[in-house]
């Protein structure tokens, strides 16, 4: 309940250039999607699969009623948002191995972005890990794919959410799926 | 970050980050250039070479990589996809038909393609799909139905319109200014039933009207352009940034708030355009900014000198003679319409249609006789409390959404239906104000216009249209609506008595607190206790059941029954600390109504250990909860202030009113409390200016937060009385005791001591009086 109140309260603040927000978000932002994966995990039906986009947008929906939130806010809402889905993903896919591990599998949603037909869902855990030597590198790149892939937001959006032209977005993306191709592959 | 998954080969992160330097390098050239490229810069590191071309090769094969699903499908809900038939900003428009070929119907359907990741446009597409759906007109293109593809793009069905655009129709035609006015009269027909339905088109322009072969005018396009003003126009300021520059009214150039009257404007440089076959603006490169000033600044040319009569197809002569045509009357309407002042333009589009059939019919127009005639748009008086409770509203409606969309999945058969009535609830809140812009007035109006809709949206679900209206109903109770709150709380009590439980107990909760809110305790407390006979023993029935026993708690408190309100408080924290994930917050809110009732029992040192834990579970919690701890300090100051702690009882209420500023605004209407408290302390230690300023600051708010019988009201006098008398201000203690002791006599419950504390008040600044004037008797 004051999740929700503190959100639209401090994406306010955010909006109004308060920094400090964006910590106090975070942690906000996360709690909100990882109780909505969780619902979506319990009460989707059998081989169902859900977006991380999805989720991302669910969460906002659900949010950020006010409607006088301004674009650049919801901006910085996707921008978090995108940062707290990997952590949910990578949180999932964990909890996923642990119950693989204790017995029978006992869900039958997938949580993956990548599910066209024949394919295997991408593996988040490998994600995550060349994702943070990725970051290590060039953490302007990770945040593109953050953005790119865990908020589905468009480069010219990107772009405006980092501060660089949309030239340099594209590039960024670019490479960092180049970069992560190859270490998945 | 995992240490469960293989290791990938240990990589030289040196030599990677060389690599990866030289791949983006190489990436600025052209394909063809950048294999070589990498080879000639390589040439004397093997390591090096391989892991930038591996980047390269990982290049081209990556594409599509981690990006959303193409759109290959070529079915979308009922309907299987023929042609595009149009895209642009918005995304696509397709030609299509039924796939179950129950009947023939062609439809096109716009499918937002290019906005997979804008949550926001999601929203207002679904929006657009319920206004419409409700907005019957003949001259605008009706919408069928709308959704989401399964990746998440939102697409609506309309009516498939095939017609010309209106500037072309007319010049097939060789329609005169008469009959062109005439068919404008359509356009302003559907705009005049679109704006009493409370929407706005945003983006009237040629390509949005269409007329059919047998001359019936068609509108498209209603509220999506809106949807993707913020993002398009990249004036983000206010997210309404105009889709076609060269059709924007100036306060949509200047991203102003929209009004009607922005369409208004847009009608006026359609006509224009379609009278003269030149843009009433320049087209051209010049910046928003620029067109905007100019816009503002003055009124184009008169539409009979800029006939075009190459853009009209006529011929020179023909052209004088709608000049002379034109020239006077029509001039006038036209350029009324365009305005830059949004209060000097028809205010409606009816007016606007008159106007043009009094110049069809040769009778004096409304434009000549000029400008006493308009209307100033009267905008709603917002008072500061609307300002601030409609944040809370939100939040409270969000949260009543959210139990809703739980209810409606525990009850699985309605679970679909149930949800989508709940989103376009949501979505509702979000968009439903036409003037988007206009902020908080915006969400009482989507609340009635909600209200409204649910007996059709939620028919045959009582139990979702319970939750529902609870939900609505806490929304109003935040904004002090309360007899739209009752309305609803009542109906929504009403749909689950049969069922009785846990979900029953909440709603009587909920109408527990409006009793209180506006004073009527007795109620209140039959309806807690009522609640708490309806708790179900499960983990959830035993978490409302603490709710319950919380709030009966507070309330007990406040009237002063202490031992109650202790026992309550302590049965409530048992029954937290017996639930397994009982969150922090609650544990410090239980603690510290514990701390409140030993408080009022005078056990000072026990209150005063329990308020610590309080404060500091809460201190703990990141981000701090700032209203909580701002509650909590202002309790711990007042029991600094009873125990004699005066300075330091100021220290914490200092910085709960701070904390209570900063999130709530500077009017927050609820600082009354903790303001007065300030103010007592303040004249406590002889401080009397600062006494003084906070006390009128407290006054000020007072009436904006309590009703004219409410104790809480006679309490703030009472102090006002004590802090005037402090400073020797005996005038000022007498008419402030007046007041309390008013109050009092009205109230339905009174603290016990509290009406005799005002007395005394009265009797000492009389007496003092008295004393002070020998003369008087």
């Amino acid at each position: 309940m004051d999740n929700v109140s503190d959100i639209t309260v401090l994406l306010r603040r955010l909006g109004a250039g308060e920094a400090r927000a964006e910590s106090e978000l975070l942690p906000l932002v996360y709690e909100q999607l990882r109780e909505l994966a969780a619902r979506h995990l319990r009460g989707e039906r059998s081989g169902h699969t859900l977006t991380p986009t999805a989720l991302v947008h669910e969460a906002y929906l659900r949010m950020s009623t006010d409607a006088s939130l301004a674009p650049q806010d919801r901006r910085q809402f996707f921008a978090i948002a995108a940062r707290r889905m990997r952590q949910v993903l990578v949180d999932h896919a964990r909890h996923r191995d642990a119950a693989k591990r204790g017995g029978p599998q006992r869900e039958a949603v997938t949580l993956s972005a990548l599910s066209e037909d024949g394919e295997s869902p991408l593996d988040a855990l490998a994600l995550e890990q060349a994702l943070s030597r990725l970051e290590a590198m060039d953490a302007r790149k990770v945040r593109v794919v953050e953005l790119r892939y865990f908020a589905g937001l468009e480069m010219s959006d990107i772009a405006q959410v980092l501060g660089i032209s949309r030239a340099t977005a594209q590039r960024d993306w670019e490479v960092a799926r180049a970069f992560l191709f190859e270490a998945l592959a | 970050m995992n240490d469960e998954a293989p290791t990938l080969p240990a990589a030289d992160d040196g030599l990677r980050m060389l690599a990866m330097r030289l791949f983006e390098q190489a990436l600025d050239r052209p394909s063809g250039e950048r294999r070589p490229f990498i080879e000639a810069e390589t040439r004397a590191n093997a390591a090096l070479n391989a892991a930038a071309l591996a980047l390269l090769d990982a290049h081209a094969a990556s594409n599509g990589f981690l990006e959303p699903l193409p759109e290959t499908t070529r079915e979308i809900g009922a309907y299987r996809l023929i042609e595009p038939i149009g895209s642009g900003g918005m995304g696509r428009v397709w030609l299509a038909e039924r796939r179950d070929g129950a009947y023939q119907q062609r439809v096109a359907i716009k499918v937002l393609a290019s906005l997979i990741g804008d949550a926001d446009s999601m929203r207002r597409a679904e929006a657009e799909r319920q206004f419409l759906a409700w907005l019957d007109h003949p001259n605008i293109a009706r919408v069928l139905d709308g959704g989401s593809t399964p990746q998440g793009q939102p697409y609506v069905v309309m009516e498939y319109v095939e017609g010309a655009r209106i500037d072309v129709w007319c010049r097939a035609h060789q329609l005169d200014p008469a009959a062109r006015v005439r068919l404008f009269l359509q356009v302003l027909e559907a705009i005049d039933a679109a704006h009493r339905a409370l929407i706005i088109h945003r983006d009237i322009k040629p390509a949005n009207v269409l007329v059919t072969a047998d001359g019936n005018v068609k509108l498209l396009d209603f509220g999506i352009a809106k949807t993707l003003d913020g993002r398009i126009g990249g004036m983000t300021g206010t997210g309404i940034a105009p889709m076609t520059p060269e059709y924007a009214s100036p306060e949509q150039l200047a991203a102003q708030p929209l009004t009607t009257a922005s369409d208004i404007y847009a009608l006026g440089l359609l006509l224009y355009e379609l009278l003269c076959g030149a843009s009433a603006r320049p087209h051209g490169s010049t910046s928003a900014s620029e067109r905007a000033r100019q816009a503002a600044l003055q009124l184009p040319t008169r539409p009979s000198q800029r006939i075009d009569s190459d853009a009209l197809q006529i011929a020179q002569a023909k052209a004088r003679e709608w000049r002379r045509h034109i020239s006077g009357d029509l001039d006038r309407i036209v350029l009324m319409a365009l305005a830059p002042e949004p209060a000097r333009r028809y205010e409606s589009a009816h007016a606007f249609a008159l106007d043009l059939r009094n110049w069809l019919e040769h009778r004096p127009v409304r434009a000549r006789i000029g400008g006493g005639a308009y209307r100033l748009r009267k905008f709603v008086q917002r008072n500061l409390l609307a300002t601030t409770a409609a944040t809370a509203a939100c939040v409270a409606l969000a949260i009543g959404l959210g139990v809703a969309a739980v209810q409606a999945q525990r009850a699985a058969a309605a679970g679909e239906r149930a949800l989508h009535a709940n989103r376009f609830l949501t979505n509702m809140i979000a968009s439903a104000d036409p003037y988007y812009g206009g902020k908080p007035p915006s969400l009482v109006d989507a609340l009635d216009r909600a209200v409204t809709t649910i007996p059709q949206e939620l028919a045959g679900q009582p139990l979702l249209e319970a939750d529902i209206r609870h939900a609505i109903g806490r929304a109003y109770l935040t904004l002090e609506r309360n007899d739209a709150a009752r309305i609803q709380l009542d109906r929504a009590v009403e749909l689950r008595a049969a069922d009785g439980g846990t979900d029953y107990a909440r709603m009587l909760d909920s109408q527990a607190l409006l009793e209180w809110q506006i004073g009527h305790y007795e109620n209140a407390q039959r309806l807690l206790r009522l609640a708490l006979t309806h708790c179900g023993d499960d983990a959830r029935g035993r978490q409302q059941r603490a709710e319950v026993l919380n709030d009966l708690s507070v309330l007990r408190n406040s009237l002063g029954a202490f031992d109650d309100a202790l026992a309550l408080a302590r049965q409530a924290q048992a029954l937290k600390n017996s639930l397994p994930d009982t969150p922090p917050r609650e544990r410090a809110l239980a603690y510290g109504n514990v701390a409140s009732a030993l408080d009022g029992l005078k056990r000072f040192d026990e209150a005063n250990v329990a308020y610590q834990q309080a404060l500091h579970i809460l201190e703990g919690m990141q981000p701090p909860p700032e209203l909580d701890l701002s509650i909590m300090l202002n309790n711990i100051a007042y029991l600094q202030d009873e125990t004699g702690h005066v300075e330091q009882a100021i220290a914490a209420q200092e910085r709960a009113i701070a904390l209570r500023r900063k999130v709530m605004g500077p009017d927050y209407p609820r600082l009354v409390v903790p303001l007065s408290n300030l103010a007592r302390q303040y004249a406590h230690v002889g401080r009397h200016d600062e006494a003084n300023a906070t006390m009128r600051d407290a006054l000020r708010l007072a009436p904006r937060a309590y009703a004219e019988n409410d104790q809480m009201l006679g309490h703030l006098y009472a102090v006002a009385a004590t802090v005037a008398l402090a400073r020797g201000d005996k005038p000022e203690a007498r008419a402030q005791a007046l007041r309390a002791i008013a109050v009092y006599d009205r109230a339905e419950a009174v603290e016990p001591g509290r009406r005799e504390k005002a007395l005394k008040i009265l009797h000492q600044a009389t007496a003092a009086m008295v004393d002070a004037a020998p003369t008087s008797q």
